[in-house]
């Protein structure tokens, strides 16, 4: 059974990311366009062998780490390693628990609103957030590559031991151990020998994948972010015109007819059917064609009678394109307020594991950096560490802070446009968005703490107090 | 009882059993009655009144040894809280009848179908705490007296936790007189003070739902209003929204008074709880460590810490629950259809949006917020007074 599956809205921008995490063993199975049985099959198959591969080598890196726990720098090396890859287990079985909450905020999008004035300033930011999404995915991509890459090649530097605590004469001593770059517990002997090439091809495999499904969930959760804080750009872009529009209904303007000239010659001359003056009719993405508004030479056509307490002289059906275009204001407004709690609603939780595991990494990354002695490979993995940790935090505050700052400035817009000018109607409407608007929407990781560069700021100066403390008790 | 009014029905029948809620005013019963209960009630509050000076005198007796010093002193502070709300139902008891009558008013009862089952859920979510919050508590009790049972069993001396004035280590009958006297004013004490806890976690709770059945009958005011002038065509437009509008305002001054009246009653008692909370928590811990991880002991001192958790947690997250709901009433103002009301009506939603920007904040003693902030605060400074005191080991 072939069903074509029509892909729309958010789904269609983010069909890159969604493709590469299937193909990195999430539990994605939506979206495809081949639905039949056996695939299906496959695809779950898959997925399993991936969650069921991780998840193994995962366990063996614990009992390594178990089974070596003696040695203080041993163990905290190795809890670092184990709390950084909780990470990836966790975000695989939060999403496979999860799916039906991703899937709504996928789908939240697939059916918006539209008005013939707006839908070529709507067409430019869906285009900017789509561009800002594809430039995220490369980059995270890119430095996901790097990163597996710099790992394996610094495998090859410095000696390949653990430490062990002599228990007699309570010193540390040097073990060799398998040169790999995850410490982990085999049943088999990798020190040397095909078994070596296949747990090292293992790791590289385990590495890639690991990392790859922790930041593509990542990505997604920032690509959601970018095309909500796009859509307040646009509804910000076009409340002046807005209120131009508000304003010509009821006090003279020159030039009215500039106002409903929209720039682009495709779709955007069309007017809804006057018929349909239930408002919620206007709600949909069919454009009943009619007569082009575009006059020559900028002159105010008039297509029919013009209504008699307008001092602009527009037609009945531009008068419904102003009041309109308040409604599609409005609504797409309350749209992108549902995508966002949606968005909270549905990553919020692994939000919040994410800053409890991260924490304690960093406060044990702290500890290993007062340890560097010189430029070799232990500062180099530690450096490594910190620096991707930290950099993990900062991509999901910065875009929580853009998405912050974007919907209290709605607010601002609001008031510089010529509201004054506008009718009761529109200074009303101005009064409710502001209400609504001082309230800025943020992402609240399951409403412990509020995703924000404060937050950020307060984890990096957790890092650099226990650093200097630390340092200064050695 | 209503159904919003019988989310508290198992604590209330659990409270008056232990003689510490007052009967209800209204049910037929015969002046003797409730004149003995009123005696229980007083009896109760002298047994926990006179145990808690026993433990204070076995305090200054032992204060040099640290060990039997934590051992009761982390009682003692329990027992303390639990007093304190006793004494606030005895002395407020006026004011908690009037309360819980105030549940059974008719805006928080009159509901639609889907809202009924929100309010039953709500009713039964709070039975199961209770019952397990109280039995968690009894098993803890429970376990306690088995240790000096085993030492008695095996002719060691007993030291039980308070000053007795008698020596029943050499007497079976005394032996057994002080561990039932023991027994029962512990596990009196820990059924009530849980119940009393899982009491104002329920009311915060039953707050909670009320702003969120608000929520959804404003987002679909309009909407509403049409359908009933749809049916009843005598009545106009504007005045059934108006009417519709006006019972939401009045429903959310009735959501504010009890949040309000809840607060006034136990704000100071909650503000205690956090502050002995925390110090209990380290005390506990400081025993903890020092014990066999296979040991009864062991158990019954990691269920004690589970329960001093989950009544600090208990409040905090009711708390941060009714102000995340609070706060979203703007965006469900925001979200019904108000384009294409008349403008009068407009005007008013922008007051009552106005009002609603004051988030429902659950504060304890005037100046602690009830929220999950204050929550991660007490459990980190419980843990640096811990590893304060292990330092000074």
């Amino acid at each position: 059974m072939m069903t074509k599956v029509k892909a729309q809205g958010l789904v269609t921008d983010l069909m890159p990311n969604i493709k590469l995490m299937q193909a990195a063993g999430h539990f994605l199975f939506n979206y495809h366009s081949d639905n039949s049985g056996m695939s299906m099959l496959l695809r779950k198959v898959y997925s399993s062998v991936h969650a069921v591969l991780i998840v193994v080598n995962y366990v063996c890196m614990a009992i390594n780490m178990a089974q070596y726990s003696d040695e203080v720098n041993e163990l905290t090396a190795n809890t670092i390693t184990v709390l950084f890859f909780a990470h990836s287990v966790i975000k695989l079985l939060f999403f496979a628990l999860n799916s039906k909450s991703f899937y709504r905020t996928l789908a939240i999008w697939n059916q918006s609103n539209s008005h013939p004035l707006f839908t070529e300033s709507d067409a430019r930011y869906h285009q900017l957030a789509l561009t800002k999404m594809r430039r995220l995915l490369y980059c995270i991509c890119g430095v996901t590559v790097l990163s597996v890459a710099s790992w394996v090649t610094l495998t090859f530097f410095g000696e390949s031991v653990r430490f062990i605590a002599n228990k007699e004469t309570n010193e540390t001593m040097t073990e060799p151990a398998p040169r790999l770059p995850l410490k982990a517990w085999y049943p088999f002997n990798t020190m040397s020998g095909t078994m070596y090439i296949a747990a090292f091809a293992l790791q590289i495999y385990w590495l890639l994948f690991s990392m790859a499904i922790a930041n593509l969930l990542d990505v997604m959760f920032c690509s959601w972010l970018i095309f909500a804080c796009e859509q307040l750009q646009h509804l910000k872009a076009i409340m002046k015109p807005l209120m131009e529009l508000s304003a010509s209904l009821d006090t003279y303007r020159p030039n009215t007819a500039e106002l409903f000239r929209a720039s682009s010659t495709e779709k955007s001359e069309k007017v809804p059917d006057p018929v349909d003056l239930d408002i919620r009719g206007i709600y949909s993405t069919q454009q009943d064609f009619g007569i082009t508004l575009r006059g020559a030479g900028g002159k105010l056509q008039t297509f029919g009678q013009p209504t008699p307490n307008n001092p602009n002289g527009l037609t009945q059906k531009q008068e419904m394109l102003a009041r309109s275009a308040i409604k599609y204001w409005v609504e797409r407004h309350k749209h992108v307020v549902r995508l966002v709690a949606s968005i909270g609603d549905t990553y919020g939780t692994a939000l919040l594991f994410h800053m409890l595991i991260s924490t304690i990494t960093l406060t044990l990354l702290a500890y290993q950096a007062t340890k560097i002695d010189g430029v070799n490979v232990y500062a180099f993995s530690t450096l490594g560490y910190l620096t991707y940790t930290l950099g993990q935090v900062f991509h999901f505050c910065i875009f929580g802070n853009r998405l912050i700052e974007e919907s209290s400035s709605v607010m601002e817009a609001a008031y510089s446009c010529q509201w004054y000018d506008g009718s009761e109607e529109a200074k009303t409407f101005v009064q409710i968005v502001c209400q609504q608007c001082q309230k800025a929407m943020s992402i609240s990781g399951a409403k412990f703490f509020t995703v924000s560069l404060d937050l950020f700021a307060s984890v990096l100066g957790a890092v650099v107090t226990y650093f200097m403390v630390l340092i200064q008790l050695k | 009882m209503s159904l919003a009014g019988s989310c508290v029905a198992l604590h209330l029948r659990f409270l008056r059993c232990c003689g510490y809620c007052r009967l209800a005013g209204g049910d037929g019963y015969p002046p003797l009655l409730r004149w003995l209960h009123h005696a229980y009630r007083y009896f109760a509050l002298a047994l926990m009144t006179a145990y808690l000076l026993q433990q204070c005198v076995y305090a200054y007796q032992e204060q040099t040894d640290m060990d039997k010093l934590a051992r009761v002193m982390f009682l003692l502070l329990c027992h303390v809280t639990s007093i304190t709300k006793q004494i606030v139902f005895h002395v407020d008891a006026e004011r908690i009848d009037e309360m819980i009558t105030g549940l059974d008013d008719r805006l928080y009862n009159e509901v639609s179908e889907k809202q009924a089952q929100l309010l039953s859920t709500t009713c039964v979510r709070a039975a199961r705490l209770v019952r397990v919050y109280t039995g968690t508590a009894f098993i803890t009790c429970t376990l306690w007296i088995v240790f000096p049972i085993l030492e008695y069993a095996n002719g060691r001396p007993v030291d039980f936790p308070f000053w007795a004035g008698i020596d029943y280590n050499h007497s079976s009958i005394r032996f057994l007189l002080v561990l039932l006297y023991s027994y029962y004013a512990t596990s009196l004490e820990g059924i009530a003070n849980t119940t009393m806890d899982a009491f104002i976690a329920t009311i915060l709770y039953q707050c909670q739902t009320q702003l969120k059945i608000l929520r959804m009958n404003i987002e679909i005011l309009p909407d509403r209003a049409r359908a009933i002038v749809k049916k009843e065509s005598n009545q106009k437009y504007e005045a059934v929204l108006w009417k519709l509008f006006i019972e939401c305002l009045t429903h959310y001054k009735k959501i504010t008074s009890t949040s309000k009246i809840l607060q006034d009653i136990f704000g100071t008692v909650i503000l205690i709880q956090f502050a002995i909370g925390g110090w209990t928590l380290c005390m506990a811990a400081y025993k903890l460590v020092s014990l066999n991880v296979l040991s009864i002991e062991f158990a019954s001192i990691t269920l004690f810490i589970m329960c001093i958790f989950i009544e600090l947690l208990l409040f905090c997250y009711y708390g941060n629950e009714v102000k995340v709901e609070s706060d979203r009433l703007v965006e469900s103002l925001y979200a019904m259809q108000w384009l294409g009301t008349p403008l009068r009506f407009q005007r008013s939603l922008l007051v009552f949006m106005e009002r609603a920007k004051q988030p429902l904040r659950p504060v304890a003693g005037r100046i602690i917020p009830l929220s999950l902030e204050t929550f991660l605060t007490i459990i980190k400074s419980s843990y640096t007074f811990y590893a304060v005191l292990r330092q000074t080991k």
